[in-house]
């Protein structure tokens, strides 16, 4: 997306930029709307986000997703890359399964797929960059409390299983001429995983609020032998209400994180910072 | 009175008396200078390489080498399949001939041979063989630092899926009694010189290739100098292994036997042309991701000796992007 796209999607009236989350599954995008605001039923987000590491994409991500909340649940996040308009997706599309006072439980299915470019190395003029083709499939039962903070600070816990899939791909560039007319597949491999999540919320400073998901993935074995084995994924937010209006909703704007203990795993980046605005109404 | 010496003679005794015992190498290399250069028998300028006229075009990736790898079919005055060279062109390339270029230039010399070949099974009669091939580079005054064995396990045992290569078919016994035959035999004649090992992974496991060392240092006696690792990243997907694990614990299983880990860099179908730097820099990367840097990184190019695709292997000019000079230059960044 271009900037002066992602500019126009800012400042169009009614047209909420988003809000979504930079990595697979926002942990704001469903679950913190319905306790934080339970009349809220559609999420719209922006995140523009840039690359903390050099096992990232060095360019500024631009990311839009919506979300709608109730018994139903669904969200959608999209982010082009450098060299592919399907850098990355994500979707999800879940159920409340049972919704006390104290408690929501809920079912969902997920879906990531990131497709990034990723110099590996460079020496003279010569650039070798990774090509990662990554899907992520999980379903997810997750547990989240409305009133209670454990260590004042964990309010819920996900567990899932699916299946990661890895193909990464490699091609060489001079200057600006590409070595390979397709990049090289040196890598295909799938198995199946298992998560365990711990969903986090807290009141922060100046009015500042602070969410946050940690999720740690793992298998035991994968042709190849290269699927991260046991990768933990830490997605976060803090971020400030900067409006509240009956006509438009509540927006949201602050930092947005992610950082991943493997370059394999299904984020777009392994530790990418941006900024994010969100509007729920 | 004793008869007195005249000092040339003394100086003459000297020198063949150091010239017995001298090591296999020119010279300790620089701790920096790991790379192994082992340009296709059939490429197009081999022996361009050491002409006055080609010297220049590959000064960089000289000075980074530690040894200098020939095949061993191209030390021979006629070769079918080795293009336009064959050993008198090495030796009227330069005077003094190509070998004693390298060794007056601190380059180590190597040779990749048949220990046990799909042709000939027999271990003995491939070092007599190879005895013969290697003279042209003793008479000239210079001498092989190693043999590297061309995966004679690959040769010998029965094939596994399909290949255009025949095989002896010998069980793993025999071919570890023919293997160490091949080291002794070829030992008799030139004790000093370091033999190692080549198979491929993940062709062979990690525990068969830690079987087929321990077996021929514990059973046969013959002690392995290096073991040059043919990683094809291409098949792990297609075979059930964990590349990470499996390196690092063949690093340590050398290590704990002081044999040299050495590395082969080269694209998928052993060429190493500008298309192909991508799965060779893929390679390097990913070895020296896991195990860092070894021993000795081997650059290589066999493809107009497999596929029989004639002389499409350059190995210059160093700045053009594909030719082997290059990929040396540009791929060594990586285990640095």
């Amino acid at each position: 997306m271009s900037w002066p796209l992602a500019a126009m999607l800012l400042v169009l009236p009614g047209l909420p930029a988003l809000p979504v989350p930079v990595a697979a599954g926002d942990p704001s995008l469903i679950a913190q709307p319905e306790r934080a605001t339970p009349d809220a039923d559609w999420q719209l987000a922006m995140r523009v986000a840039g690359p903390l590491t050099t096992t990232d994409p060095q360019h500024i991500g631009v990311a839009i997703g919506v979300g709608r909340s109730g018994a139903y649940r669904a969200g959608l996040r999209y982010q082009p890359s450098e060299t592919s308009a399907l850098g990355f997706m994500y979707g999800t599309f879940g159920v409340r399964l049972q919704s006390t006072e104290s408690w929501t439980i809920a079912a969902d299915v997920e879906h990531s797929h990131v497709w990034s470019a990723r110099r590996l190395y460079r020496t003279g003029g010569f650039q070798f960059e990774g090509h990662d083709r990554r899907w992520l499939s999980l379903g997810v039962v997750s547990a989240r409390a409305a009133h209670r903070r454990w260590f004042g600070l964990i309010d819920g816990v996900e567990v899932g299983a699916g299946r990661m899939v890895i193909r990464n791909m490699v091609a060489g560039r001079v200057g600006s001429t590409a070595l390979n007319d397709e990049p090289v597949l040196i890598l295909k491999t799938s198995t199946a995983v298992g998560m365990l999540g711990v969903t986090m919320s807290r009141p922060l400073f100046w009015g500042l609020s602070g969410d946050g998901r940690v999720r740690v993935i793992g298998a035991g074995h994968s042709r190849g032998g290269v699927v991260p084995f046991a990768h933990a994924v830490f997605d976060w937010d803090v971020s400030k209400t900067i409006f509240r209006t009956s006509t438009y909703g509540r927006g949201t704007l602050g930092l947005t994180g992610t950082h991943s203990t493997s370059e394999r795993s299904a984020t777009y980046y392994q530790n990418g910072v941006g900024i994010a605005l969100k509007i729920a109404f | 009175m004793k008869p007195q010496l005249p000092l040339f003679a003394v100086a003459a005794l000297v020198a063949v008396v150091a010239g017995c015992g001298r090591p296999t190498s020119p010279g300790v290399p620089p701790a920096d200078r790991f790379a192994i250069l082992a340009p296709a028998s059939a490429s197009t300028d081999l022996a361009t390489m050491f002409e006055p006229g080609g010297q220049p075009r590959w000064s960089q990736a000289r000075s980074r080498l530690r040894a200098f790898q020939f095949y061993q079919q191209s030390l021979r005055p006629t070769c079918l399949n080795c293009g336009p060279n064959n050993v008198g062109k090495l030796l009227n390339a330069v005077p003094g001939g190509a070998f004693r270029y390298l060794k007056d230039h601190d380059i180590q010399i190597g040779v990749e041979a048949g220990a046990v070949k799909e042709h000939t099974c027999d271990g003995r009669e491939n070092a007599r063989v190879l005895t013969q091939d290697v003279q042209p580079v003793y008479a000239t005054g210079a001498h092989l630092t190693f043999v590297a064995m061309d995966e004679p396990f690959t040769a010998a045992l029965p094939v596994r899926g399909v290949s255009p290569f025949g095989r002896c078919n010998l069980s793993i016994d025999d071919t570890i009694v023919q293997v160490a035959a091949f080291m002794r035999s070829f030992r008799a004649t030139y004790p000093d010189v370091r033999i190692g090992l080549i198979e491929p992974y993940p062709y062979f496991t990690v525990d068969e290739i830690l079987t087929f060392i321990r077996a021929l240092e514990d059973n046969e006696g013959v002690d392995i100098a290096f073991f040059r690792l043919d990683f094809d990243v291409r098949h792990r997907y297609n075979a059930d292994t964990n590349t990470k694990a499996d390196l690092k614990r063949l690093r340590d299983f050398l290590s704990g036997r002081q044999i040299e880990l050495e590395v082969i860099v080269t694209g998928y179908d052993g060429r190493t042309d500008a298309a192909a730097v991508a799965s060779a820099m893929a390679l390097a990367y990913e070895v020296s991701g896991v195990i860092g840097r070894p021993h000795s990184v081997v650059f290589q190019d066999w493809s107009s000796d497999k596929l029989g695709l004639g002389a499409s292997a350059r190995n210059l000019p160093e700045h053009q992007v594909g030719s082997l000079t290059w990929l040396l230059n540009n791929g060594l960044g990586v285990f640095r």
